[in-house]
């Protein structure tokens, strides 16, 4: 009768050796499995990739071209913005931040995060704001030294406070886990409809204003509650990210320093925006 | 088959159900070869289901933003219902199996939907593909398994 109960002890210690030391464990194994993470998110790819190969040439000469283009808008752009406004322009300065790649996605469908490659050794912090060349991706929700999770905007979990582009409705645009958002608290006669853009409205140290979260997809009104939500697409393919853009927070920024300046561009008298 | 065998194919599955997670667009679709191998394993080995157990909500408390605890839990309670099940019942029999795996996902999504107040119709039938995807594994994990 002794296997048994020594099986038991040996059971309870680990749950309760787990239970208590969950946090530890947990940073200390994304730190161990980050790297082997990062190798394997890297070759799975390359896999996906394969496929798109032979369009890939022809994509790459239509960018180089449209590069080229755009290059040469941005000259002339740059010498009327000097001419009448350079002061302020050439002043403003990029936002503090640090470029992450997307190492792993959450294993179950009720939690949308993704984890990161970089954590608090790179001035990422709790509740630091993500974002993507298109839009608003998530908020950091868990961060250890190397690693750093990041809860997604579809995620039940997932409050930011937002508002309406065109009618400046404000409102509340929280996760359903099922790869929408919805807006709510609006009145029920709000002035919003589908095609709207939905922005952040800047309540709070995490998001500033502006930024792009999603695109209204239907409108519900609710007359027997007196309010209307709306239901949102956001403006990031989240089952599709690949490096994400973590903006510093006050906290995190003496940690997070704009860009260098390369030394092969050319000098200008003050930095430019991104 | 040696234990450290057993325990190499457990791992593999175990890290298949993270790459899967990386490939698919939403975890929706992927199955959860993590509570399939804690079934199988757990049925095919009642002795070391608390091993498989540990192991197992261990990797899902990494996979877990919210409540690591509660999965480790989960993972544990359905470990211990398999292994009730393995001496009640005929193992072998062809069913058992899945039922096991269908009553033990099913249990540990809807209780995470429950907890999280997002049971709408719409995520109630992304949970029920989300059973039967993992359903559908279990004849592939029962050959990995041996």
């Amino acid at each position: 009768m002794r296997q048994p109960v020594r099986t038991s002890v040996i059971l309870a210690a680990s749950l309760v050796a787990l239970l208590v030391f969950s946090q530890p464990v947990r940073s200390a194994t994304l730190t161990i499995l980050r790297l082997p993470l990062s190798i394997l998110n890297g070759a799975l790819r390359v896999v996906r990739l394969l496929p798109q190969l032979p369009t890939v040439l022809d994509s790459h000469e239509q960018l180089r071209a449209e590069l080229l283009q755009n290059q040469m808008e941005i000259a002339q752009l740059r010498e009327q913005v000097r001419a009448e406004r350079e002061a302020q322009l050439l002043g403003a300065v990029s936002p503090p931040g640090v470029m992450a790649a997307v190492i792993g996605r959450s294993m179950l469908p009720t939690q949308q995060t993704v984890l990161l490659g970089k954590g608090r050794d790179h001035g990422i912090v709790r509740d630091t704001a993500v974002i993507d060349a298109a839009g608003v991706v998530g908020r950091v929700t868990g961060v250890s030294a190397t690693t750093a999770v990041v809860t997604l905007l579809t995620d039940a979990d997932s409050r930011v406070a937002a508002m309406v582009e065109r009618s400046r409705e404000t409102g509340l645009l929280v996760g359903r886990a099922r790869g929408v958002c919805e807006l709510i608290y609006l009145e029920l006669d709000a002035d919003v409809q589908e095609g709207d853009r939905i922005i952040t409205a800047g309540l709070g140290e995490a998001f500033p204003k502006g930024l792009l979260l999603g695109t209204v997809t239907s409108v519900v009104r609710h007359e027997a509650l007196g309010a209307s939500s709306v239901w949102v697409k956001p403006a990031v393919r989240l089952g599709r990210l690949e490096e994400v853009w973590c903006l510093a927070t006050k906290r995190a920024e003496p940690a997070m320093k704009p860009p260098a300046r390369p030394a092969s561009a050319p000098a200008p008298s003050r930095q430019k925006p991104r | 088959m040696s234990q450290a065998d057993v325990l190499r194919r457990f791992a593999a599955v175990l890290g298949a159900h993270w790459v899967l997670a990386q490939l698919m667009p939403s975890p929706w679709w992927v199955p959860n070869l993590t509570i399939g191998a804690l079934v199988l394993w757990t049925g095919r080995w009642p002795s070391r289901w608390w091993l498989f157990a540990v192991c197992a909500g261990w990797w899902m408390m990494v996979a877990t933003v919210r409540e690591p605890g509660a999965a480790l839990i989960g993972c544990v309670l359905i470990a211990s219902a398999t292994r009730v099940a393995v001496r009640q019942f005929d193992w072998d029999d062809p069913y058992l199996p899945e039922i096991c795996v269908v009553l033990g996902t099913a249990a540990l999504t809807l209780s995470t939907l429950w907890t999280e107040h997002v049971a709408s119709p719409t995520v109630l039938a992304l949970a029920l593909l989300h059973v039967c995807l993992t359903t559908l594994t279990v004849p592939l994990l029962r050959r990995v398994a041996g």
